[in-house]
C-alpha cells in the first residue's frame, strides 16, 4: 500500500508541467540520438548534463532517464532501415529488423518495437517501484566501511564490463580516483594537485570531463572518416502489427520483459547483454528457429523490449545503492552529485520526490514515445539523411556552449579540450573512459569513506573483511576481477610458452 | 598495439611517480590518520604498479606473426581533418574572449562547414547565420548565459535593428 501511494505522489511529481516537459524533451532527444548513428546515450546524455543545471534535480534525472530509453528505442529505427545499429544495444535487432525491411515489412518491424518497448517498460516500472524500497531499506544499515567497499565494487562492475584488458580498465580507475583528489582537501583544507589555477581548487568540475572524453573525442574520431549512410528508400507504411505480428511477438515480449529487467539490475548485465540474451532464448523457444535471421518478428520484438526493460532494471542499484551498473547510470549518478544530492539508500527517504517522481516519469516517458515514434517515423527517417559534416559542427558548438553555460568561464572550454585530446588519445591506445569517469565521481566519496572508516575503526584496515556486508562487497568484487584477468593471464603464459 | 601499450605505460608511470611523491609531499599521515596526500600515494603506486605489469607484460610479448603496426590514423586525410577540428575548437576558446560570442560562433561554424567537407557558401552562410541566431535566442535570451559581448553583441544588434 505504502507502495502504491508513494508512486501515486510519484505520478503527481512527474506530471507537473516541467517535468511532462522536460521528459517529453528528453525522449525526443534520446530518440534522436538513437537514430543518429556515432552518437549513443552516453555521449547524448554527457552533452545535455549542462542543461540539467537549469532544472531541479527531479526535472533533471526525468530528462537524462527519457534520454536513456528514448535511445534504446531510436537505435532500432536505424537497425531496421540502415541495418546499422544507432547504439550497441540495438546490434541484434539489425539481424531480423533489416531483413523485414528488405521485405517490405518496415513499418511492422519499428511498430513492433515500439509496442513492445513500452510494454517492457510500463510492466518494468512496476517491477522497479515493487524491487526499489526494501533494497534502500537494507542499504540503511550501511557504515562507512560498508559504502567504501560498494564503491569498490561499482568501480570493479565498470572495470568488469570493459570491453579491453581489465588492467588498462584498472589503470583508467586508478587515474579516475586520482583525478578525483584534486582540489580542496575537505579534512585539512589543504590545496591539492591545483597548481596555483583557482577553478580547480573546488575539484575539476565533472562536465568538461565528460563532455571531452565522451562529446568532443567522438567528433575526433568519426571526423576521421565520416560516415557514409544509405537508408533504404522503400516507403514505410502499415506500422500497426497485424494479428499475426501480434501472435508471434507476445510471449518475445513477455519474456523480453523479464529477462531484460532482472539482466538490468545484475552487475555486468545491461540493454546490450539484455538484447542478445533475448534474442538467444527466442531462438531457442521458437518452433522454426530456421526463420531467424530472414526476418522473424520475434527477433524484433524480443531484443526490443528487453533493452528497454533493462533500462527500468538498470536504474535500482543507481537508485537504491548509489552504484551504477553501467556508463549511462554513471553519468546520471554524476547528475545527481552535481545537484549537491548523496545517491544511496537515504534517496528514497530524503528526496521522496525525486525517487517517485521519477520512476513514475518512466511510465509517462514510456507512453510519449510510443505516440512520438509511430506518427514521426517518417521525421526521423529524414534526420538519418543529414550528413554529417552539417551535424558535427552542431555537436561541437552544443559542447562549447554547454560547458561555457556551467560557470560562464572560458577555463572550463580548456579543461574540455584538454580531455576531448586526451579521450581521442585513450580510444587510440584503447583505454576505456566509463571506469575513469566513474572513479573522478566517486573519488571524493571514496576518500572519505575510507577515510572515516580508518579513524573510526583506529586506522585498522582489516574492518573492511570483519564487517560482513562490507565482506560480501569485496569478495564480490574479487571474484569479478578474478573471473576476468586469470583467463587473460593464462592466455598470456600460453602465448608466451608458444612463442619459446 | 604494442608500440602504442609501450609508450602509453610508460607515460602513465612518469604521472604515477609524480603523484605518489607529490602525495608523500602532501602528507600520507598514518593509517589512524590518513594525511590529504594518503589517497593520491595509494592510487598513484596503484597505477604505477599496474603500468609497470601491463608494459613488462607488452615488452616480454613476441610481436605476432599478422600483428601489423598500425597506423595512429588510417590516412593522411583523416588527420588533416582532425588537426583542423581541433585548431577551430582551440580558436574558438582563443577569440571567444575578444570577439564575443555572435561573431566566434559564426567564424566558428563557416569554418567547420566550408573545410572539412566543403558545402555550398550560400548554404554554409545560411547555416552559420541560422545557428547564431538560434543559439542567441535559446542560450543568451532564454537561459540567461552571460556570453561575452565582443564588437558585436546583441545590444548592438538591437540598436541596429531598433
Amino acid at each position: 500500500m505504502d507502495t502504491l501511494s508513494s508512486l501515486a505522489n510519484g505520478l503527481w511529481v512527474a506530471v507537473q508541467p516541467i517535468n511532462l516537459l522536460v521528459c517529453f524533451v528528453g525522449v525526443f532527444i534520446g530518440t534522436l540520438i538513437g537514430v543518429l548513428p556515432g552518437i549513443g546515450p552516453l555521449g547524448a546524455i554527457a552533452l545535455l548534463l549542462p542543461s540539467t543545471l537549469y532544472v531541479s534535480p527531479v526535472s533533471s534525472l526525468i530528462m537524462l532517464c527519457g534520454i536513456y530509453y528514448g535511445a534504446m528505442y531510436g537505435g532500432s529505427t536505424t537497425s531496421v532501415l540502415l541495418n546499422i545499429p544507432g547504439e550497441a544495444a540495438s546490434v541484434v535487432t539489425c539481424i531480423d529488423g533489416y531483413q523485414m525491411a528488405k521485405q517490405g515489412r518496415a513499418g511492422p518491424a519499428l511498430g513492433i518495437s515500439a509496442f513492445g518497448s513500452f510494454i517492457g517498460g510500463t510492466i518494468c516500472v512496476f517491477l522497479l517501484a515493487l524491487l526499489a524500497p526494501p533494497l534502500a531499506r537494507f542499504a540503511l544499515r550501511f557504515g562507512p566501511p560498508e559504502y567504501f567497499s560498494l564503491m569498490v565494487l561499482g568501480l570493479t562492475i565498470l572495470i568488469y564490463l570493459a570491453n579491453g584488458p581489465v588492467l588498462k580498465a584498472l589503470m583508467m580507475a586508478a587515474l579516475g580516483l586520482i583525478l578525483g583528489i584534486v582540489g580542496t582537501d575537505t579534512i585539512s583544507g589543504r590545496q591539492r594537485f591545483t597548481f596555483g589555477i583557482l577553478e580547480l581548487s573546488d575539484g575539476i568540475g565533472i562536465i568538461p570531463v565528460v563532455m571531452g572524453l565522451f562529446g568532443i573525442s567522438e567528433v575526433l574520431l568519426n571526423v576521421e572518416k565520416v560516415l557514409r549512410r544509405e537508408v533504404l528508400q522503400a516507403r514505410i507504411q502499415g506500422l500497426l502489427p497485424t494479428l499475426q505480428d501480434w501472435k508471434d511477438s507476445a510471449g518475445p515480449i513477455l519474456r523480453g520483459t523479464f529477462l531484460g529487467f532482472f539482466l538490468g539490475i545484475l552487475p555486468g548485465g545491461g540493454a546490450v547483454l539484455a538484447s542478445f540474451a533475448s534474442y538467444a532464448v527466442e531462438k531457442k523457444a521458437s518452433k522454426h528457429p530456421e526463420r531467424f535471421g530472414k526476418g522473424a518478428i520475434e527477433g524484433v520484438a524480443g531484443p526490443e523490449t528487453a533493452n528497454n526493460a533493462a533500462t527500468a532494471g538498470a536504474m535500482i542499484p543507481l537508485l537504491t545503492l548509489g552504484v551504477p551498473n553501467n556508463g549511462v547510470t554513471a553519468l546520471m549518478l554524476g547528475a545527481l552529485v552535481i545537484h549537491g544530492l548523496q545517491p544511496g539508500a537515504l534517496l528514497m527517504k530524503e528526496q521522496p520526490a525525486l525517487f517517485w517522481g521519477t520512476i513514475a516519469s518512466m511510465y509517462l516517458g514510456n507512453a510519449m514515445l510510443l505516440v512520438l515514434n509511430l506518427p514521426l517515423i517518417g521525421l526521423w527517417v529524414q534526420v538519418l539523411r543529414v550528413p554529417y559534416p552539417i551535424l558535427f559542427p552542431l555537436i561541437l558548438l552544443f559542447c562549447l556552449i554547454g560547458v561555457y553555460s556551467v560557470n560562464n568561464s572560458v577555463v572550463e572550454i580548456w579543461f574540455m579540450l584538454l580531455f576531448g585530446v586526451v579521450g581521442y588519445l585513450m580510444k587510440k591506445f584503447e583505454y576505456e573512459s566509463p571506469p575513469l569517469v566513474l572513479a573522478l565521481i566517486l573519488g571524493p566519496m571514496f576518500e572519505n569513506a575510507l577515510r572515516q572508516s580508518l579513524i573510526l575503526f583506529d586506522g585498522n584496515p582489516s574492518v573492511f573483511l570483519t564487517r560482513p556486508l562490507s565482506a560480501v562487497f569485496l569478495v564480490i568484487s574479487a571474484l569479478l576481477l578474478l573471473t576476468n584477468v586469470v583467463p587473460w593471464i593464462r592466455g598470456k603464459k600460453r602465448l608466451l610458452a608458444d612463442a619459446d | 598495439m604494442r608500440r602504442y601499450d609501450l609508450v602509453s605505460t610508460l607515460f602513465l608511470m612518469v604521472l604515477a611517480a609524480y603523484v605518489s611523491a607529490s602525495g608523500f609531499r602532501l602528507g600520507f599521515g598514518e593509517w589512524r590518520e590518513p594525511g590529504p596526500g594518503f589517497l593520491a600515494v595509494l592510487s598513484g603506486l596503484a597505477l604505477g604498479a599496474l603500468a609497470a605489469f601491463w608494459f613488462g607484460m607488452t615488452f616480454a610479448k613476441p610481436q605476432g606473426p599478422g600483428e601489423i603496426a598500425r597506423r595512429f590514423i588510417a590516412d593522411t586525410g583523416g588527420l588533416r581533418i582532425v588537426g583542423l577540428t581541433a585548431a577551430a575548437l582551440i580558436a574558438f576558446a582563443l577569440l571567444l574572449g575578444p570577439l564575443g560570442f555572435p561573431l566566434t560562433t559564426l567564424a566558428f561554424m563557416m569554418f567547420l562547414l566550408r573545410v572539412i567537407e566543403p558545402q555550398r557558401w550560400g548554404l554554409a552562410l545560411a547555416l552559420s547565420v541560422a545557428t547564431v541566431v538560434l543559439c542567441v535566442v535559446v542560450f543568451q535570451v532564454w537561459l540567461q548565459v552571460q556570453f561575452p559581448e565582443g564588437p558585436v553583441s546583441i545590444h548592438t544588434i538591437r540598436k541596429w535593428i531598433f
